[in-house]
């Protein structure tokens, strides 16, 4: 699983898990990532500012005048040496996503781009349960994959300057939501009325790297109506 | 007892920074915080806070005026500025504390051959902090009052400290820079050619003015990457030397992104990261590649200069 440690800078230690974006090695990444957090919250152990899941990589950042960097090598080896146990069970999460032409501003390109209709492509879509890689870029946004590869598009060759938040957004074989506006080049197939990320709230993400994610359609109506009470009435 | 006071103008960019926020860069937000951490550590002293948070300024200074009690104030960095005090208007002097009242006022010019300053005002501010810190990032929204930069007339409120007096030090941080920055070899060192190594340590590099607090762009000569430009995004951090296709670094900073998918050629080593962030853009810049135990050293040293420096406070 770990197949190489590297120093990152003088606080920071690089985890290398391997090359590739697979599910099986994100799942080793995620476990560890969990474990670490584990022992370190039970046995109080101080210094450890950071821990950062990637698709095949863990960072782990610390602070110089709390621990050293022959503590962190001691508390991966004991990570290192534990069987991988795949036992913690993915939270499942269902996102509304509203298809209409309004917001998914791209679906009629994607028509031309995957010689699917619309129906099919949101069919496509619908089916996949996708599994949440890393969150990252922005706080809140999730990298999911995979999508089915009758979807695969590329990036737009001139980013848009805003995306509206809460786009469903579709590159090559990852699908990833916006939780602010913000620019960007991926393809938008929809949008979700739920709010990704709020500051204010305990748990401010509602997504977390290792959780399954499936889309359920509903219509503008419905669109609207969720829309207005996640973002109107509240902070 | 309280204060109250009042940004008459903004300045270029103002926000309210503390030492920022851990345990949540896998959600998407980067530790964020001072710019230099070590600045608003000594503010903080010289007007009696347990650390709190400052006012952090880029290039052009605010102006703020005393609208209702009394309170200390100071002003830390390379910076130009005014005291307005009892109607007079009188020079400034940064790294030490004034007790300032109703309708005086603290008039900031600019910074010198720097980028950075802060104001550090005595007593507790009267904000809700969001995930344990006041830090403040305009760009991603986190912070109180949305992370906005702070606007013109924006007002604040302080418990102010009991039993102020005004402080000066007796040894103050250096004012020279000189523009060798330390490295570490970075995570994909081996990506790059061995030439083009050479001449990334060999040649100086001109910070260029895109440079923002999220990183800073350098320009000079290409470095040719051997394996591939970009990899499986991964986690960055503050002081990683990112370089894409078109071989021209980029160095993460204090506000950088969660993860990234550019190759990393090295990494400033944290003793260095204030000194580098203070020097403004159209200098030149050389490197110089490290081991870790001397990162390891040389981080130890400046903690314990600062060490000094707050020690050396003085009652005026």
């Amino acid at each position: 699983m770990i197949k190489n440690i590297l120093e990152y800078g003088d606080q920071a230690v690089l985890l290398d898990f391997g090359d590739e974006i697979k599910k099986e090695i994100n799942q080793n990444v995620i476990f560890v990532f969990k474990k670490l957090k584990q022992i370190i919250e039970e046995n109080k152990i101080p210094g450890i500012q950071n821990i950062i899941p990637s698709y095949n990589k863990l960072v782990i950042q610390f602070d110089l005048n709390l621990t050293k960097l022959d503590q962190i090598h001691q508390l991966i080896s004991i990570v290192k040496n534990e069987k991988i146990e795949i036992n913690f069970k993915p939270k499942k999460i269902e996102i509304p996503i509203c298809y209409d032409l309004e917001y998914g501003i791209d679906l009629e390109r994607l028509v031309q781009i995957t010689k699917l209709n619309l129906e099919e492509i949101v069919e496509t879509h619908l089916k996949t349960n996708f599994y949440v890689y890393m969150l990252g870029f922005m706080p809140g946004f999730p990298y999911m994959g995979d999508l089915d590869p009758k979807l695969y598009s590329k990036r737009l060759t001139t980013p848009r300057v805003e995306i509206d938040e809460g786009s469903v957004i579709i590159v090559e074989e990852f699908c990833a939501i916006y939780p602010y506006k913000s620019p960007g080049g991926w393809n938008i197939i929809g949008k979700t009325p739920l709010r990704l990320f709020n500051q204010n709230h305990l748990n401010p993400n509602l997504i977390n790297p290792g959780d399954e994610v499936s889309f359920k359609k509903i219509t503008k109506n419905e669109f609207l109506k969720i829309w207005k009470s996640n973002y109107e009435s509240q902070n | 007892m309280k204060a109250k006071i009042k940004f008459s103008n903004p300045g270029m960019l103002t926000t309210i920074q503390d030492y920022g926020r851990n345990h949540l860069q896998d959600i998407g937000i980067s530790k964020g915080g001072a710019a230099l951490p070590s600045l608003m550590e000594i503010g903080n002293e010289l007007v009696g806070n347990k650390m709190q948070c400052s006012f952090e300024f880029i290039f052009n200074g605010p102006v703020v005026e005393i609208i209702e009690g009394e309170i200390s104030v100071a002003v830390t960095g390379h910076v130009n500025f005014e005291i307005l005090k009892n109607h007079k208007l009188e020079k400034g002097i940064c790294f030490r504390s004034y007790i300032l009242k109703k309708d005086d006022q603290i008039i900031v010019k600019n910074t010198i051959d720097s980028v950075y300053g802060y104001i550090t005002f005595g007593g507790s501010i009267q904000l809700s902090g969001v995930f344990d810190s006041f830090s403040c990032n305009p760009r991603s929204k986190i912070g109180p009052r949305d992370g906005a930069k702070i606007k013109k007339d924006e007002l604040f409120d302080f418990n102010v400290n009991e039993n102020q007096s005004e402080y000066k030090l007796t040894r103050e941080p250096d004012k020279q820079f000189n523009n060798k920055i330390r490295l570490l070899e970075g995570p994909q060192f081996h990506f790059f050619e061995k030439k083009s190594v050479q001449n990334f340590f060999n040649n100086p590099y001109e910070i260029t003015t895109t440079t923002d607090k999220m990183g800073m762009r350098l320009s000079g000569s290409k470095i040719e990457n051997q394996l591939t430009s970009n990899i499986k995004s991964e986690a960055i951090i503050k002081g990683a030397i990112q370089v894409p296709a078109d071989g021209q670094p980029i160095i993460l900073l204090t506000d950088h992104q969660t993860i990234g998918g550019y190759p990393k050629i090295a990494v400033v080593i944290s003793a260095d990261f204030e000194k580098l962030i203070q020097i403004p853009p159209k200098s030149m810049i050389t490197f110089k590649k490290v081991n870790y135990k001397e990162a390891q050293v040389s981080y130890e040293l400046n903690q314990k200069t600062i060490k000094n420096i707050i020690n050396s406070k003085t009652k005026i």
